[in-house]
């Protein structure tokens, strides 16, 4: 056999074949197959989807999925344990446990989406003017990242929340700022490996002002890495915002809050164990659910670390 | 070598400057005069104009700031607005519990974690790998006060084999009993970040050219993972220690409150309580001046492990 003919000298012909079929898959836009099918194949990708979809609806939907209300007191069965009409006991004034974490989940996936959009948008923002202006300006705003990024998440997210007093508002605004170093970083760095190469020059070349090189040409090639930060970073958004309302801060009680209900449930770990367990179940499962989407949008949007 | 160290230092003194800039500006747009706070509402203005004058805090901001980072050049951290004790004696009085609590932490979380992560990786997709992974990827979504809840109610309350809450005293035999559940509380979620970061590092490792190249020239398999597979996965490992440090310490916090702990973060809570706003300052500044050294100590382990890096 002819290794001149161009296939592989070993059985070529099963060579050829595969990559013509691939070319096949990838030119035809039929037969080409979506990321997100490949996704949903993956077993722990597709319950982590699901999961996170169930607590979003089991919140939203809380209502029509319990009798009373997270605020209705009952004195008389205050600290009864699970069972019978209330799943998950009575808390220590008598309120039904599970409605509470129901109604609480609004609060953490509240915070877990507005603080990622919030940070996300301020973040970006600020990586993509330090990157395209550079200079003092570009410089002056880099250094700020790296301050705000040696501090402790959490405790950084204390201090601006012991500052700003309570409330839900203050809440999210205060870890979106927390959150918005990892993004500036991120759209700084890739802005900067874009400013140079040729598109954008061309880009300047046809007369296209900042805001449209920014917008349309370098913010379009970001886009892909903020969302897969956003995805794993929702997670961390959740996670501090349960930390903060278990030290006391944050939205005030009685508003229900997985943090808050835990704090709340520590004076009674040995005769009423299940006011903290049951909160800190839902905790563990609402950032394990975002963990695990934000592993499947990187899957999906950066093929390069598919395992 | 020295040259380095001093590269790294010059890179940490703007950092930690820019952090103690931060925290003040933070701190002093905080609402609510201390003064007014400190003496409670029936308090007379003229009384209030005078506590505000003894802790300086009529004076421009721009002097109380000077003010404050000579203090610091001097390791003065200033008085506590609730009960004026100085703040570095209450700082001196609670670190030793914290740093006993972290470097315990990170060492369990180092000793549970790496060889984990090794384990997992030798037996991809396999019974122990499929068991290590599962157990990060619930470890990495556990908050460590609830970790810590949990091993109170198995530990002190059903199997009462150890305190709850407390530290004992400092430095003595005694006081291991009381920190064995907190810093295993807080290694356990270290050690999840590790592992799950160690097993795709190896993995990394152990497709490169060089380690098929260990294997095809015949070396005997423990040989190629100690000698050729280990060694390299750990410099992209010690990388990371500064940032797992970093987690170790924003969770102590919330772990010294659980376990009622003395220590820094119950400091911090305390004085962000009472609105006690010149110990909340100081205590941040502390735990940031903690994260730098940390930084520069990673980055320095960094070079001794990864001969590629020259000073």
């Amino acid at each position: 056999m002819s290794v001149a003919a161009g296939g592989p000298p070993d059985g070529g012909l099963t060579g050829h074949g595969e990559i013509e079929a691939a070319e096949r898959r990838a030119l035809s836009p039929a037969g080409r197959r979506s990321p997100w099918a490949a996704v949903l194949r993956n077993r722990v990708s597709a319950v982590g989807i699901a999961l996170a979809l169930a607590i979003a609806a089991v919140s939203a939907g809380a209502p029509l999925l319990t009798p009373w209300s997270p605020y209705d007191q009952d004195a008389v069965h205050r600290l009864r344990p699970p069972g019978g009409a209330h799943l998950l006991g009575q808390d220590t004034f008598g309120r039904d446990v599970l409605t509470r974490i129901l109604y609480a989940g609004r609060v953490s996936l509240a915070v877990g989406v507005g603080a990622v959009a919030l940070g996300g948008v301020a973040g970006t923002a600020l990586g993509l003017a330090a990157g395209y202006y550079g200079g003092g300006v570009g410089t002056a705003i880099m250094r700020l990242v790296d301050v705000l990024m040696a501090f402790p998440s959490l405790l950084l997210g204390l201090v601006v929340l012991a500052v700003l007093g309570p409330g839900l508002g203050k809440l999210i605004v205060a870890i979106g700022l927390v959150l918005a170093p990892p993004f500036a970083r991120v759209t700084h760095g890739t802005t900067l490996s874009l400013v140079g190469q040729e598109f954008v020059d061309a880009a300047r070349a046809i007369g296209a002002g900042p805001w449209r090189i920014l917008g349309r040409h370098i913010l379009r090639n970001v886009l892909g890495e903020l969302v897969v930060l956003g995805g794993l970073l929702a997670a961390g958004a959740i996670r501090i915002e349960a930390s903060l309302s278990f030290i006391g801060l944050g939205v005030p009680p009685p508003v229900p809050t997985w943090g808050n209900m835990i704090r709340e449930g520590t004076p009674y770990l040995i005769d009423a164990p299940w006011l903290s367990i049951a909160p800190g179940a839902a905790i563990v499962l609402a950032v394990l659910a975002f963990n695990l989407v934000g592993d499947a949008l990187r899957d999906v949007i950066d093929p390069r670390l598919r395992s | 070598m020295l040259r380095y160290l001093a590269g790294r230092l010059l890179f940490a003194i703007p950092i930690f400057l820019g952090v103690v800039t931060i925290v003040f500006v933070i701190v002093r747009v905080l609402p609510g005069d201390p003064a007014s706070v400190a003496l409670g509402d029936y308090a007379s203005r003229d009384a209030v104009e005078a506590l505000r004058h003894r802790l300086g805090l009529d004076r421009p901001l721009v002097v109380q700031y000077a003010d404050y980072l000579a203090g610091l050049a001097r390791g003065d951290l200033g008085q506590s607005l609730v009960n004026g004790t100085p703040v570095r004696s209450e700082v001196a009085h609670s670190l030793p519990f914290t740093l006993q609590l972290t470097l315990l932490a990170l060492v369990l979380g180092i000793a549970l974690g790496i060889p984990g992560g090794v384990v997992s990786a030798l037996t991809r997709n396999r019974a122990p790998d499929g068991l290590t992974r599962v157990l990060s990827l619930v470890g990495l979504s556990v908050p460590a006060y609830y970790l810590g809840i949990l091993l109170i109610l198995l530990f002190a309350i059903q199997l009462r084999v150890l305190p709850a809450i407390g530290a004992g005293t400092l430095w003595t035999a005694d006081s291991v009993r009381y920190l064995i559940l907190p810093a295993g509380t807080l290694g356990l979620v270290m050690a999840a970040a590790v592992v799950r970061f160690t097993r795709s590092t190896v993995l990394n490792t152990l497709s490169q050219d060089f380690v098929r190249t260990a294997q095809a020239k015949g070396l005997r398999r423990p040989v190629v993972i100690a000698k050729h597979t280990l060694r390299a996965a750990l410099i992209p490992i010690i990388s990371l220690a500064g940032v797992w440090s970093i987690g170790l310490i924003g969770d102590s916090v919330t772990t010294e409150i659980v376990f009622a702990r003395p220590g820094l973060g119950s400091l911090m809570v305390g004085a962000m309580l009472q609105r006690d706003y010149t110990s909340l300052q100081s205590v941040m500044v502390v735990y940031t001046a903690f994260v730098i050294v940390i930084n520069l100590a990673s980055d320095l382990l960094y070079g001794v492990v990864d001969p590629r890096v020259r000073y």
